[in-house]
């Protein structure tokens, strides 16, 4: 009798997630790889466009009602995926990652997130690879490459190449059939204090081999920005935080891009 | 998972209590007083808690020991305690925790140094009192050079502005204590269960400014023995 009010009891309350191990815990409930999963979704249904839009948002740590508010926003306007510039987290803890892994999965179109600098504090770097996948990835949407890159150098020892030139060069060497342009997304952006500057001439100069690069999307310094950094007509847009209720729309075209600052 | 937890937990309880240099002074207390004991307080109709305690030097001998489930420090931890004040309202607890490998790169211990606040002891009868209200804090540390008490020099000053290492926690709970039946014959004094709500420093930062986290998001649940030897 009371083993089975015991057993149920426990059921009960690990199923409800009553227990709280710990901040760091990396105890991951739920969905998990969803980068993965939507980077498959992106790439069958944009397969052959050539024209297609996407939203880009970044910085929601700790601005639940914000963030919430952002996917009802963005759920109301056409873009075929959405992308999330990094820092999830405030402190990096597992039930922040979940938090907003919860409130951004509303949203109807495929997303993906890149690694922020607050996500890699305490065990967070491994909570968002559980939950989001590899910290440098690439994906297709119709013939443009995406290429997203972990750059917050600062929260990591030498031993960890940020950003990853090897992941680059492969990258490079075995391109994917049918890119045409590329598109680099990323955290924190070079001369950012997060960046490794010793480099950002390198990254310039690395990025730029890839096949017809449109623009540079970035986060972390929390406004908007709009910047040529390296005089090459290439731009670096930075978005701001969602506390500022702001985020991107970008249409790629057949023969350039257009962009739109959103308020919400 | 949760039963394997509490039976381990127990089993540790057990065991430490075995090893604890106080078991065998309580044993003794309760046969015949030893002369390093002094009594405070008296005792009263309902709450009849008595805080015996030792003198001197003694005093830095454990009084009781506990195990805990959850409560972010950790998915076990145990550990020794002491209790203060004239009815022995007040208890310091040190514990050490386990943190499972989970979805992370390793498994981690934790220490949490923990102040609890006991401020009625209702005697239900003889051998079973309930405690209506036990609260306090509980600072929690992870055990591992993976997390900072201060940012690394590397960062500007105040880049991140708080502490990985360090988990400031409060607590609200209630327990049921049961006190051997026949004096004497037991090695400990009493058995207490508790069981308790707490949030920790960074949960609660997150609750304060957003609506959409719910009490549940912040608080969790955590449930413990301590058993008292002296």
């Amino acid at each position: 009798m009371f083993k089975k009010a015991f057993i149920l009891l426990s059921i009960i309350l690990v199923s409800c997630n009553a227990l709280d191990i710990h901040p760091y815990d990396c105890d991951i409930k739920g969905e998990r790889d969803i980068n993965a999963r939507n980077i498959g979704k992106i790439s069958v249904s944009l397969d052959t466009c050539r024209q297609f839009s996407f939203a880009f948002i970044s910085d929601t740590q700790r601005w639940y009602d914000e963030t919430e508010d952002a996917v009802k926003d963005i759920n109301r306007r056409k873009v075929d995926f959405v992308i999330h510039g990094g820092d999830l987290t405030d402190f990096g803890a597992t039930k922040e990652f979940l938090w907003q892994r919860d409130i951004l999965c509303g949203l109807r179109a495929p997303w993906v997130a890149l690694i922020g600098n607050h996500d890699c504090l305490g065990s967070g770097e491994q909570a968002f690879e559980a939950i989001f996948g590899a910290q440098n990835y690439w994906f297709k949407a119709g013939n443009v490459l995406f290429v997203c890159l972990n750059t917050n150098a600062l929260d990591f020892d030498y031993d960890t190449p940020v950003p990853d030139f090897s992941f680059l060069s492969n990258l490079l060497n075995n391109l994917p059939e049918g890119v045409e342009k590329t598109i680099f997304v990323m955290h924190a952006r070079p001369y950012a204090d997060g960046f490794n500057n010793n480099v950002a001439q390198v990254f310039d100069h690395y990025t730029r081999e890839f096949p017809n690069v449109q623009f540079y999307i970035f986060g972390h310094e929390h406004k908007l920005m709009e910047r040529d950094l390296f005089d090459t007509g290439l731009i670096y847009y930075g978005v701001s935080n969602i506390e500022k209720k702001q985020y991107y729309i970008f249409t790629i075209k057949d023969d350039g891009y257009e962009y739109e600052v959103v308020e919400f | 998972m949760s039963m394997r937890l509490l039976s381990f937990s127990v089993l540790c309880t057990v065991a430490i209590l075995l090893a604890n240099p106080a078991s065998g002074q309580s044993f003794a207390y309760v046969k015949s007083l030893p002369k390093d004991t002094v009594h405070i307080g008296k005792p009263r109709e309902k709450d009849r808690r008595i805080h015996i305690r030792y003198r001197g030097i003694n005093r830095i001998i454990p009084t009781m020991n506990v195990a805990q489930i959850a409560g972010n420090m950790g998915v076990v931890s145990i550990g020794l305690g002491w209790d203060h004040g004239c009815r022995g309202q007040w208890e310091t607890a040190a514990m050490f925790g386990f943190i499972p490998k989970e979805d992370g790169e390793k498994s981690y211990v934790t220490f949490t140094l923990k102040e609890s606040f006991i401020p009625w002891s209702v005697s239900l009868n003889d051998h079973m009192a309930f405690e209506p209200l036990t609260c306090g804090i509980y600072f929690n540390s992870i055990l591992s050079r993976d997390f900072w008490v201060r940012e690394p020099e590397k960062y500007p000053k105040g880049y991140y502005g708080f502490s990985t290492k360090i988990r400031l926690n409060i607590f609200v709970g209630e327990g049921i204590t049961f006190y051997p039946k026949r004096e004497g014959d037991h090695i400990f004094k009493s058995a207490t269960l508790f069981y308790e709500f707490g949030t920790t420093d960074i949960y609660f930062i997150s609750r304060a400014t957003n609506k959409y986290l719910k009490f549940w998001d912040i608080f969790g649940l955590s449930f413990g023995v301590k058993v008292k030897l002296i």
